[in-house]
């Protein structure tokens, strides 16, 4: 059982690892504020916190951040991918445990995406210690928003097509 | 519920509930939040360049106008309420013009038939040129 769960943690932070690293070979969605991304590795955490709970999807998203930054070179990326990481997994995490009977998994996948890209941008405000940054959370959220359906999306399908096979497959 | 009944209850639903429009209209509340309090002066001073070169530095916060002139062309900028446009220009296209009012650090405006670039530069001459995720 414990060997099951590592084996399928690592396979989740390996693919969200992979999603990272391709994601930041991609250009930037919005040509004027580089730091929003398809955020499409917080597919996988999403996924390890609806398959595998709380703690294995914190390990996917902590493990995915420290890696990602080392291997695509970008050290300082880190400050902003985990603290980013971090208060949207909380939110994920609360939404998910207490209001799941009325927000579809696409209204967290939102919220999350919201929260998410804000942060982003208030580190950066922070970071540059330059308020003239905080004009992009419009933007980044209604960008954010795009991205945070697709990911909803995405792991709706895997729940709704391929859970009770992916469930069976970790017994 | 444990997990797997989580699972089949959500497998059971639809994609999309009715309670997600309020995580929607709150996005866009705060998005639309933000815009409208944010106050307009966001850029520091914009700077001309004409064929590469700096050829002015004018600060946001004093209204003025310029007109850059090369060879046979020109193009007329004005400064107005802390946001800089081009209000004239010789070129046929009017693309200059068509970039509007900008004023955010980082933002620029390009004519190329007179080779000019007015680019918007923050407070302490910072654009934005670090942000990463």
């Amino acid at each position: 059982m414990k060997a099951r769960r590592i084996v399928n943690t690592a396979a989740l932070t390996a693919l969200a690892l992979t999603a990272h690293i391709v994601e930041s070979m991609l250009p930037p969605l919005l040509p004027f504020a580089p730091g929003v991304r398809m955020g499409l590795a917080n597919v996988f955490t999403f996924l390890a916190l609806v398959l595998c709970g709380g703690a294995d999807a914190l390990a996917v998203l902590v493990i995915r951040c420290l890696l990602g930054s080392i291997f695509t070179g970008n050290v300082s990326a880190l400050l902003y991918s985990l603290s980013a990481g971090l208060l949207s997994y909380a939110v994920m995490f609360a939404l998910y445990t207490f209001c799941y009977r009325r927000l579809s998994l696409m209204g967290i996948s939102l919220a999350c995406a919201a929260v998410h890209n804000t942060v982003q941008v208030c580190v950066a405000c922070l970071v540059l210690m330059s308020p003239a940054v905080l004009y992009y959370i419009p933007y980044v959220l209604l960008v954010g928003s795009v991205a945070g359906v697709f990911t909803g999306a995405a792991v709706y399908f895997v729940v709704r097509y391929g859970a009770r096979q992916v469930l069976a497959a970790m017994k | 519920m444990d997990r797997r009944g989580k699972l089949e209850y959500i497998a059971g639903k639809k994609i999309f509930s009715v309670w997600d429009v309020a995580v929607v209209l709150l996005i866009l509340a705060v998005a639309a939040g933000v815009f409208f309090v944010a106050p307009k002066k966001a850029g520091g001073a914009a700077e001309v360049y004409s064929d590469g070169r700096l050829v002015a530095r004018l600060p946001l916060n004093i209204n003025t106008e310029l007109t850059v002139a090369r060879g046979e062309g020109y193009n007329a900028i004005r400064i107005a309420d802390g946001r800089v446009y081009v209000y004239h220009a010789s070129c046929g296209d009017r693309n200059c013009i068509a970039f509007g009012r900008k004023y955010r650090a980082g933002e620029q405006i390009v004519c190329l038939p007179n080779r000019l670039v007015i680019k918007i530069v923050g407070k302490k001459g910072e654009g934005l040129d670090g942000v990463v995720g």
